[in-house]
């Protein structure tokens, strides 16, 4: 008898951790380890209610407990931003397949964020950081609509301090005390210094903003099979059979959820809004 | 034993009564005081149907609705999670097995790309996987092609070829049969009682009855383009006029989907059975349906949908079939069996919809 793949795994809600007015992390600990490569993503589901997938934003490294960061936005999301720890959820997966690690080997890594996209960028983040030297260079671009709707701002100074690792981040609309860059996040990418040939693309963020995104890096000289990018789609089954999380002939629960924009330029409703 | 043998029609219940599982579907045609239901072609289960209507149902066109809710249930439950841990909605269907009788030569094909999609990577579907390993397979010639039948615009053959255990061409007084597999073969070897040699002048009338049904369909879908170059045309057609005059006859049914034998898509569905016991469920979807793929958003907001206009539903279906399936399947992901056409309030016929890709892409050339 083959796995039952559509049975969750039972998992407890460890804490949580408010990241912003519409943010949330939630630690969660699965019944029996759930080791997954950086930007695979699981299906968390709140129990009776249904599941809404969610790429995990800890650590790759690290399988027993699940650190997921969400935006309160739909029916699942709003019930999560209601617990507060103890509660029971189910988890299903890894599915996909990840951030092309071995890709970006030896070269530049420029990871462009939009609001909560910073979430999965951040497994990729923890697996670049522990395995820097296998990297060039890592250039962080963040940005977020207002400087409160800035996702693990704690984190940044750590970030930025790193060797080999720059960090940069901007808010679309400052407030009173904001004082760094404002605009929104493709303007951290002009002029960038860094060798065209040699750097990869990694972004996630609203479709609107992956558009843009990858836009202005085409305009920046960026090579179109060098650009990755966390695409959204509505998804259930997780494993390519349920047909509905398609770009052109791709499944992203099973050959993304990041795609080279290469691969999928010439399907006119990938980014469509 | 002889590769085509003979089966006359009194055999035919006694060989299919034989076949060892617990779930039997086969065609029948009804018959029926009512004029809205006599003559309607169906897959039935076999013990609901007489001998009468198998034979008649085996000798028409294929049935209005395909075989795919036998593999793949219109809603089924999939999981139980929660405080109940037992009852696995898997483990049910462990010793369960079933037999499809009167599979055409389209929907054989549709079954290997059923197959492709729902055993493929990363994971198989471990429900379509337990269903699909103990599934026999009884095909049938078709003998009579249905006014919407267009597996030759595919340069496809109106008998199956492969993907069988047992097929039956029926003749005259019963039907020339073949094995297609091991299992198939043990199937006619348990009942020689009721074969023979199939004779030259049999043969022949296959034959005869085979060639039959091509020229019926050559002549009913004269009209219509050959697929060709189909795949490489319709990307670049995207735009066209036609599209539009096609879309104003959708009325978003779903229909076509539904009655279609390779489409799959699904939804899964939670409910609570009882305080902290849950069910996930799967309930047949449609690419053609609104909020099909839209995805979450803050309540009064404009959820983000990336085929949120009609026009990016209704050329998804095409797309998926005629072009992208021939891009990752290496096949089409139509078998040309036409009952998206029958169904349809609309009367979208897929044949004038390739017609019209290949015309326009050839003016545009």
């Amino acid at each position: 008898m083959p796995e039952n793949v559509y049975r969750p795994l039972r998992a407890e809600l460890m804490g949580v951790v408010d990241e912003t007015p519409t943010i949330k992390t939630f630690r969660v600990r699965p019944e029996r380890p759930l080791p997954f490569r950086a930007g695979q993503f699981v299906q968390l589901t709140v129990p009776g209610l249904g599941e809404a997938p969610f790429t995990p934003s800890s650590s790759p490294s690290v399988a027993d407990e699940l650190e997921i960061t969400v935006l309160k936005t739909g029916s699942v999301t709003d019930r999560l931003h209601e617990m507060s720890g103890g509660e029971e959820l189910g988890v299903r997966g890894p599915f996909g397949k990840g951030y092309p690690t071995d890709k970006l080997k030896g070269k530049n890594v420029l990871v462009v964020g939009g609001g909560v996209g910073l979430a999965p960028l951040r497994s990729l983040l923890y697996h670049l950081f522990e395995n820097i030297g296998d990297y060039e260079r890592v250039a962080i671009k963040s940005g977020a609509r207002n400087p409160s709707e800035l996702l693990y701002r704690r984190a940044y100074d750590e970030w930025a301090g790193k060797d080999k690792v720059s960090f940069d981040v901007t808010v679309d609309v400052p407030d009173g005390s904001w004082t760094g860059n404002v605009g929104v996040v493709t303007t951290l990418l002009e002029k960038l210094d860094l060798d065209r040939e040699n750097t990869y693309v990694v972004s996630c963020g609203p479709l609107v903003m992956l558009r843009f995104v990858t836009l202005t890096c085409l305009n920046e000289g960026f090579k179109p099979e060098h650009i990755f990018l966390s695409m959204n789609r509505k998804m259930s089954c997780g494993i390519g059979k349920c047909g509905r999380c398609n770009v052109g002939p791709y499944y992203l629960c099973k050959d993304g959820p990041d795609m080279c924009y290469a691969e999928i330029q010439e399907y006119k409703d990938a980014f469509s809004l | 034993m002889a590769d085509e043998l003979f089966l006359s029609e009194g055999g035919l219940r006694p060989l299919l009564d034989s076949i060892d599982c617990s779930r039997k579907v086969a065609n029948a045609r009804i018959e029926s005081d009512s004029e809205r239901i006599a003559g309607t072609r169906l897959w039935l289960p076999l013990n609901e149907a007489t001998h009468e209507q198998v034979s008649a149902g085996l000798r028409s066109a294929r049935p209005v609705n395909s075989f795919k809710g036998v593999l793949l249930p219109v809603r089924e439950m999939v999981a139980r999670y929660g405080k109940t841990e037992s009852g696995d909605p898997l483990q049910e269907l462990s010793g369960q097995s079933v037999a499809l009788i009167g599979m055409r030569g389209c929907e054989c094909r549709a079954l290997g790309y059923l197959d492709k999609v729902m055993l493929g990577e990363p994971t198989a579907d471990p429900f379509y996987q337990e269903r699909r390993s103990r599934c026999v397979v009884i095909s049938v010639d078709c003998v009579l092609a249905a006014e919407s039948c267009f597996c030759n615009l595919y340069g496809e053959k109106a008998y199956p070829e492969s993907g069988f255990d047992v097929n039956l061409s029926p003749v005259q007084t019963g039907y020339v049969v073949t094995a297609g597999s091991e299992a198939g073969k043990k199937i006619l070897e348990q009942n020689m009682q009721l074969l023979a040699p199939a004779t030259a002048g049999q043969l022949k009338a296959r034959r005869a009855m085979q060639e039959k049904t091509a020229d019926q369909l050559a002549a009913r879908n004269a009209e219509y383009s050959q697929a060709g170059e189909l795949a490489q045309n319709l990307p670049q057609t995207l735009d066209e006029v036609f599209w539009c005059t096609e879309l104003a006859e959708c009325v978003q049914c779903g229909g076509c989907t539904a009655v279609c034998p390779t489409c799959y898509c699904f939804l899964l569905c939670d409910r609570q059975e009882e305080p902290g016991s849950y069910a996930r469920s799967r309930v047949w979807d449609s690419c053609q349906f609104t909020g099909y793929s839209q995805m979450a958003g803050p309540p009064g907001t404009r959820k983000p949908d990336p085929r949120r206009d009609h026009m990016s539903k209704f050329q998804r279906r095409f797309a998926h079939k005629l072009w992208h399936d021939v891009k990752v399947n290496q096949m089409f992901g139509c078998v040309g069996c036409g009952r998206c056409r029958e169904t349809c309030p609309g009367a979208i016929d897929l044949r004038r919809v390739i017609t019209r890709i290949n015309s326009v892409r050839a003016i545009n050339a």
